[in-house]
């Protein structure tokens, strides 16, 4: 188990090299250059020449790379060309609210869209089923923007119950209440967004795990329904579960980008959007490569954690 | 089965509990992980006045940005030398008096003996000079230092090898002299050089190496500031908060707290309605979505408060194409574009169609320029006898995220169609369409850009050989105007030179004016003497605002 733990993380190095090679490359290939939008209409040629050359953009684009690279290697992200700040600060400064946000709103998902997914399964084609079949196809179905955008014009212009957006208002202090109500409309919008996903994949394995053998043998043995559903149904449903949530975890670190912008929260998915938009490099990279390390990092736990709902994956 | 079902719903209500448990926790880990503080959640004692914007701010040094966002957060830090206001008139700010030498080459500016720093310290020439100094700096990284090739000692970049060369001098404590390489107008200098140049505190940042100023703590907190707000805390990206400075030398502002705000475009009506927007910026920098209008119009708590702006929409011509080489075929294309259902129909009639770069308002409009006439006929004719091929299409170059603009493009598609040339829309993002555009890589290319009191302004534009002139044209007479505009020094004498450049731009059209679109602001009611108008110059006058609550 250690050795293959190991294992992958030394497969990971590479992985992880050839993907900033390739993000670099897309990023650089792209239209626009940051120098074209920070440069005032004034400069002489000579002036966007001398600022190119004080962003390190004269040189060859893989000089620039292994450059970059090299900083990286030091722990160092660079400076943002955009603000002149150090990218670790910036991206620092916003993990915290992604993490926040995407966190409650996976487990709003998941603690309603299991629950929700089972009853589906078990009592398939009933009004139960079709109940939250059609929650989850409009769950699916509404765009996040629109969700948002909806919820803010019920619940903060017309009811002024909840704040419009941010994660604090001005002229008050970050406290539990006030940090509770600002979340509340992201997360939940941002958790219908995966749970349509989730209430059907809940649903289709544990109506397969329901027609498996073992299932029926264990109702002839004359187990309680309740046992059936959860030590053997359940339980062997759990893979395909775990493949999702492995996937979504990607999605604690990068956030959700339409949903962030909506509601002005402070956090990555609005600042890479942005760093996109006015071409910043170093803050692009950043952020890429901490998406990078998550995915990776993401699929070693949901290997490890097949192991552990399936007993008969073993790695060695 | 109902044993089952009993089960099931206490699972469920299990599962809420978990679920809320989880909101608090993250909650609680969140709240520790933020700005220090008090834990609990305040009240709101003072509701601050807020500020709107739609996009971020940079650097916040202000001659190291690549926008006008950040004006808006420093402009209540720190101090300009004048104020400008809605009726082009420069007004005092760090400076109380200014005065012109006879051959128009001294500019003398007298600083307010009671500006100081929130430290304590006060605010001299001497801070002004080294300002100078360290922004023309070489080693300085300064992205929009340009407004200094006026000084001497500078070259046409606004770089001074020679610091001690530079064309700045400390009289005394209060007296600032600035000395330009030409004679230059009055109103050209205040607008381009006075208005744009802040102060920074030599007692701060005097020891820091010029290559390391863009990476100085300062911008993270500009304390100390002199102007009339105070930095108190940030979330980078989405909010500043301000407190009054009671020392402020123009007199101390009224509003106790004021913070500035990024609010999505999508949003700004309702945080309007919802009371969460006390201000909107205005200008292209933060206003009321079109379709938004009638609906913040009838509001009872908001003022709407439509204003003309100088902002001009245009669409280049890139002359170096064969094919767009003729003027005649430029000329066709202006007059087959309907400006008029542009204005009445894209912009609901808030705004002017364009006949050059400057709208009538503007003091060197040419009084005798005619209205690009919408003559389809005459298009026509004017395609045949140059030749047009009527198979060719044409790429159009649409920048992504202004809508009204984003539909200009579909109209004017149109009403090319009708003369037979056809067009193809190329919708990309900002960046892209304007390294398209700089690039030459384009057939027409849309654009906004801002006005500017110093007709000076639109040369880099249309300069022959200027990076900025992206239609490429290189006529030698708009280059002769241009050049001989800027070195004249009173508007009697430049006029003539502008009105026969407005003219010989409905001549060559290498730029095809659209129109001026109009400024849609909101403000809450309970805002009072709030100076909208004098926005266009991001000039906000914050000390002069009143609230009532």
């Amino acid at each position: 188990m250690t050795r293959y733990v190991i294992r992958r993380i030394l497969i990971a190095v590479p992985v992880l090299l050839g993907i900033t090679v390739l993000s670099y490359l897309c990023m650089r290939l792209a239209p626009g250059s940051p120098i074209d939008l920070l440069v005032d209409p004034n400069a002489t040629a000579a002036e966007i020449e001398r600022q190119r050359h004080l962003l390190g953009l004269d040189q060859p684009v893989v000089i620039q790379y292994f450059k970059w690279l090299g900083q990286l290697l030091h722990g160092e992200l660079g400076y943002s060309m955009r603000s002149s700040k150090p990218v670790i600060n910036l991206i620092l400064a916003r993990i915290g609210p992604t993490a926040l946000l995407a966190g409650t709103s996976l487990v709003i998902a998941y603690v309603v869209g299991i629950p929700l997914g089972v009853l589906s399964a078990t009592r398939a084609y009933t009004l139960w089923d079709y109940g939250s079949m059609t929650l989850a196809f409009l769950a699916a179905a509404i765009p996040n923007f629109f969700l948002g955008l909806v919820a803010i014009y019920v619940f903060s212009v017309k009811l002024k119950m909840l704040p419009l957006g941010g994660m604090y208002d001005p002229g008050t202090r970050p406290g539990v209440l006030a940090l509770t109500t600002h979340l509340i409309m992201p997360a939940l919008v941002l958790a219908g967004a995966q749970l349509g996903a989730l209430i059907r994949q809940v649903r289709s394995a544990v109506l397969e795990t329901l027609n498996e053998d073992y299932v029926r043998t264990a109702r002839a043995k004359g187990v309680a329904e309740q046992k059936v559903l959860y030590k053997h149904a359940l339980r062997n449903a759990l893979v395909p579960i775990i493949t999702l949530f492995g996937l979504s975890l990607p999605f604690l670190v990068g956030g959700s980008v339409v949903t962030e912008q909506v509601f002005s929260w402070p956090g990555l998915g609005t600042f890479m959007i942005q760093s996109i938009g006015s071409r910043d490099y170093p803050a692009i990279m950043g952020v890429t490569v901490l998406i990078a390390i998550a995915v990776l990092i993401g699929n070693l736990l949901t290997d490890l954690a097949y192991g552990l709902a399936d007993p008969r994956i073993r790695y060695e | 089965m109902s044993n089952r079902s009993r089960g099931f719903s206490k699972r469920l209500r299990m599962a809420a509990v978990t679920a809320l448990a989880g909101v608090a926790l993250a909650a609680c880990s969140g709240a520790s992980g933020g700005a220090p503080g008090d834990a609990a959640a305040v009240g709101n004692p003072g509701k601050p006045v807020t500020i709107a914007m739609w996009s971020p701010w940079d650097t916040m040094q202000p001659y190291n940005t690549g926008g006008v966002y950040d004006s808006v957060v420093y402009e209540q830090i720190l101090d300009r030398l004048v104020y400008l206001d809605s009726k082009s008139e420069f007004k005092p700010r760090l400076a109380s008096k200014w005065e012109v030498s006879e051959d128009h080459k001294t500019f003398t500016f007298h600083l307010n003996e009671k500006a100081k720093w929130t430290d304590g310290q006060p605010l001299t020439a001497d801070d002004v000079l080294f300002t100078a100094q360290i922004v023309t700096n070489p080693e300085t990284q300064a992205k929009s230092r340009s407004m200094f090739r006026y000084l001497t000692g500078t070259d046409d970049s606004g770089v001074a090898k020679d610091p001690n060369a530079l064309g700045v001098k400390a009289v005394d404590a209060h007296t600032v002299q600035f000395s330009t390489k030409n004679p230059m107008d009055e109103t050209s200098f205040l607008y381009s050089f006075a208005l744009a140049f802040y102060t920074f505190p030599k007692h701060v940042l005097g020891g820091v190496a010029p290559a390391e100023l863009h990476k100085n703590d300062y911008w993270h907190k500009m304390t100390p500031g002199s102007g009339p707000y105070k930095w108190v805390s940030s979330v980078d990206g989405q909010m500043v908060e301000l407190e009054a400075n009671p020392d402020y030398f123009l007199g101390a502002p009224s509003i106790p707290k004021l913070a500035v705000r990024v609010i999505p475009q999508a949003n700004l009506t309702a945080g309007l309605m919802s009371g969460d927007i006390d201000v909107l910026v205005g200008f292209g920098m933060g206003e009321v979505p079109l379709e938004d209008w009638p609906t913040i119009q009838q509001q009872p708590n908001l003022t709407a408060i439509s204003t003309p702006t100088w902002i001009f929409q245009v669409m280049n011509v890139n002359t170096a194409q064969p094919y767009l080489k003729d003027p005649r075929i430029r000329q066709a294309i202006s007059m087959a574009v309907d400006r008029n259902v542009m204005v009445d129909q894209l912009l609901k009639g808030e705004g002017v169609a364009a006949r050059g770069p400057f709208p009538p308002s503007h003091p060197y409009f040419n009084k005798n320029l005619p209205a690009v006439p919408h003559d389809l006929e005459k298009a026509k004719q004017l395609l045949k006898d140059a030749g047009w091929d009527p198979n060719r299409e044409l790429v159009m170059v649409t920048p992504s995220g202004n809508q009204v603009r984003e539909r200009s493009a579909t109209l004017m598609q149109q009403d090319l169609q009708k003369v037979g040339v056809k067009v193809k829309i190329q919708l990309v993002d900002y960046p892209t369409s304007q390294t398209m555009q700089k690039k030459g890589e384009y057939d027409l290319g849309l654009v906004g850009q801002t006005g500017s009191l110093d007709p000076d302004a639109v040369s880099p534009y249309l300069m022959p050989g200027s990076p900025s002139n992206y239609t490429k044209l290189a006529d030698q007479r708009i280059g002769d105007l241009l050049t001989k505009g800027r070195s004249e020094f009173v508007q009697e004498k430049r006029q003539p030179f502008y009105d026969q450049l407005q003219t010989a731009l409905q001549d060559q059209v290498p730029v095809v004016y659209l129109y001026h679109p109009n400024s849609l602001l909101a403000i809450n009611k309970r805002m009072k003497d709030v100076p909208v108008g004098d926005f266009m110059w991001y000039n906000y006058g914050t000390w002069m605002w009143k609230v009532s609550n």
